[in-house]
């Protein structure tokens, strides 16, 4: 494919943060070819394994397993948009341990090392319901004995916070593509992707990147500093517009999969149409 | 010696081959193999650590080595946290994190980055709230009669993009006790490497220890520290820091204080009041980043302009060549 533009997104998200529901969903409506992006009819993936699972699971109203911590595997699909260009699309499928593994044991094996090497997009999944809110003298204050003595078997004690969790991640990857710091980065460009979106409530026409802001004020300004502002993107995500559980969900079965699930763009307005978010994924917008 | 590599400014086990740059630290000829044999063998994964990647910082704390590969690429500014034990220096680097964790600036700078995130979040963990609510102040710092002291590294940008490294050090108050009465004890090389090395200096005084029965005690050790600090400070800025500052001290105290220090030769002096609590609107939050913003610009106004020169020269050969290419 001579004229085609090799986009290789490299996926980073930790377990359970909505990998693997999102290609499943992603994949589903490029296959439908009803959307902006669509597979090329010409080009069908040979091996479907990576989506396997979590296909036959959605079209069952049901959510998909947890992929197993040693699977690595990738998957290429070849798309097209409206204006008939190319894009190669590269879905590496792993366990999100694999990505805890890096920051914890402060180390990169081969393949995640050419997963980054080879990637020209970043996408880093964070869940917004799994981040534990800081609670220290800043926000908080120094407690009262009142408020001491109601808290006795609450949340676990804050050892990393998410915030540095995140920034160091970035910043091992970052290493490893050696990429230097001093000036803003213009490739990989990055999209930080807030997913479970549909759980937190928010307001019509919340912006994405000001949740980032106001949730993660540490990650934000990271990325704000690192990256030039047309290469970073965060967007909103709902995969499946609603939790699944190991119970079919009937509505889930009639509608069919492709009928739920969101993005919120990076100007805030929903989108039914998954695959506008490779646009920002692949840095075109 | 460090660790089992035989060269010094290697830690393999820690950050990966440094000097031959091996991938297998078995293949290296300065690594010992014997003292490492047994653990290997034990290890059933040696096969994916063999091929997987270390990057060279641990997170934590630097020690002196690890500021190699910082200052590689540019000078770091160093920032010497002085004073005597428990006068709150590390509380104030705890809480510097928790402002910068909670998204607030530092003057026009904001957060880029840091090497040591791990030594930062274990600070600023005593001043976060645990599952019973608690909060305790950092403990003290450990002496353990070490030459240089813990350092936690800082990157911000501004709004211009300019990027500047901060290192401040966070060291036991023993070491400024012992270099206070004698520069050349044992137990005093790193507070004098501090003295020597950094670029600023913020000097602690404990508005707790100087209302209590010990503030004669207390006034003595802040004048005495004081005193070594401006010896050769030059245009090093200094800045003197009454932590605690939610409690009041009384007016002749802190006059003499500042007196003692107004005696000496300096170029850039300011005292900042600044406290873990955050005080009437934050005001001892903000003293605890324009502090910090003070010492910027207060180096960056000590650089020189740069010289003008003509750049049409048209008979200078490499001026003109120069001028072509715009």
């Amino acid at each position: 494919m001579d004229n085609a533009t090799e986009n290789s997104v490299l996926i980073i998200g930790g377990p359970n943060a909505g990998k693997t529901h999102f290609g499943g969903q992603l994949y589903g409506r490029l296959i439908s070819r009803k959307f902006n992006y669509k597979i090329s009819p010409n080009n069908l993936p040979a091996d479907l394994t990576i989506f396997e699972d979590v296909l036959n699971k959605l079209a069952e109203g049901k959510r998909a397993g947890h992929t197993e911590a040693s699977a690595n595997r990738n998957i290429e699909l070849k798309i097209n948009d409206e204006n008939a260009d190319n894009i190669v699309f590269t879905f590496p499928d792993y366990a999100g341990e694999q990505v805890n593994f890096i920051v914890d044991n402060r180390r990169i094996n081969t393949v995640w090392k050419q997963y980054i090497e080879k990637s020209s997009s970043w996408m880093l999944f964070v869940r917004l319901d799994d981040l534990k809110p800081l609670e220290d003298i800043i926000n908080k204050g120094i407690p009262d004995p009142e408020e001491l003595k109601k808290r006795n078997a609450t949340p676990p004690p804050v050892k990393v916070s998410d915030a540095a969790h995140f920034v160091e991640l970035l910043q091992m990857l970052l290493y490893i593509k050696g990429i230097p710091s001093l000036n803003k980065i213009d490739r990989p460009n990055l999209t930080i992707v807030l997913s479970c979106w549909d759980i937190q409530n928010f307001p019509d026409n919340t912006i994405p990147f000001d949740v980032l802001k106001e949730r993660l004020p540490l990650l934000y300004n990271f990325v704000k500093n690192t990256w030039e502002e047309k290469s970073l993107a965060v967007i909103g995500l709902s995969s499946t517009e609603k939790s699944l559980t190991d119970e079919a969900d009937e509505e889930y079965i009639d509608k069919t999969p492709i009928k739920f699930g969101y993005i919120i763009n990076t100007n805030g307005l929903k989108e039914e149409d998954l695959t506008l978010s490779i646009q920002t994924f692949i840095g075109r917008i | 010696m460090a660790g089992k590599c035989s060269q010094p400014t290697c830690f393999p086990d820690e950050h990966g081959c440094n000097v031959e740059g091996c991938r297998n630290l078995m293949d290296c000829k300065y690594y010992d193999k014997n003292e490492s044999k047994n653990e290997v063998e034990a290890s059933q994964s040696l096969t994916q650590e063999e091929e997987s990647f270390r990057i060279p910082w641990t997170g934590n704390s630097f020690g002196i080595t690890d500021l190699n590969f910082l200052a590689a690429s540019a000078k770091p500014i160093l920032i010497g946290i002085t004073g005597v034990a428990s006068a709150g220096k590390t509380s104030y680097l705890a809480s510097l994190y928790c402002l910068l964790r909670h998204g607030r600036k530092i003057g026009d700078y904001s957060f880029a980055g840091s090497l040591t995130l791990n030594g930062w979040e274990d600070i600023a963990w005593y001043l976060s709230w645990k599952e019973n609510g608690n909060i305790q102040f950092p403990p003290h710092t450990a002496n353990n009669s070490g030459r240089v002291p813990g350092l936690l590294h800082l990157a911000l940008k501004n709004s211009l993009g300019k990027k500047i490294d901060l290192v401040f050090t966070d060291a036991p108050g023993e070491w400024f006790d012992h270099w206070r009465n004698n520069i050349y004890s044992e137990n005093a090389k790193g507070a004098k490497w501090i003295h020597d090395n950094c670029d600023a200096f913020l000097l602690f005084a404990d508005c707790d220890m100087l209302l209590g029965t010990k503030r004669g005690q207390a006034k003595s050790q802040i004048n005495s520290v004081a005193d070594r600090l401006f010896e050769n400070i030059e245009a090093r800025p200094i800045g003197l820091v009454w932590s605690k500052s939610d409690i009041t001290i009384t007016e002749i105290t802190r006059g003499q204080i500042l007196e003692h220090i107004q005696e000496k030769e300096f170029v850039h002096f300011n005292q900042f009041e600044t406290s873990v609590k955050e005080g009437q609107e934050g005001i001892f939050h903000q003293n605890i980043c324009d502090s910090i913003n003070w010492i910027i610009g207060r180096l960056n106004s000590n650089i020189n302009s740069i010289p003008k020169f003509n750049l049409l020269k048209s008979e200078d050969m490499f001026l003109s060549k120069r001028e072509l290419n715009g």
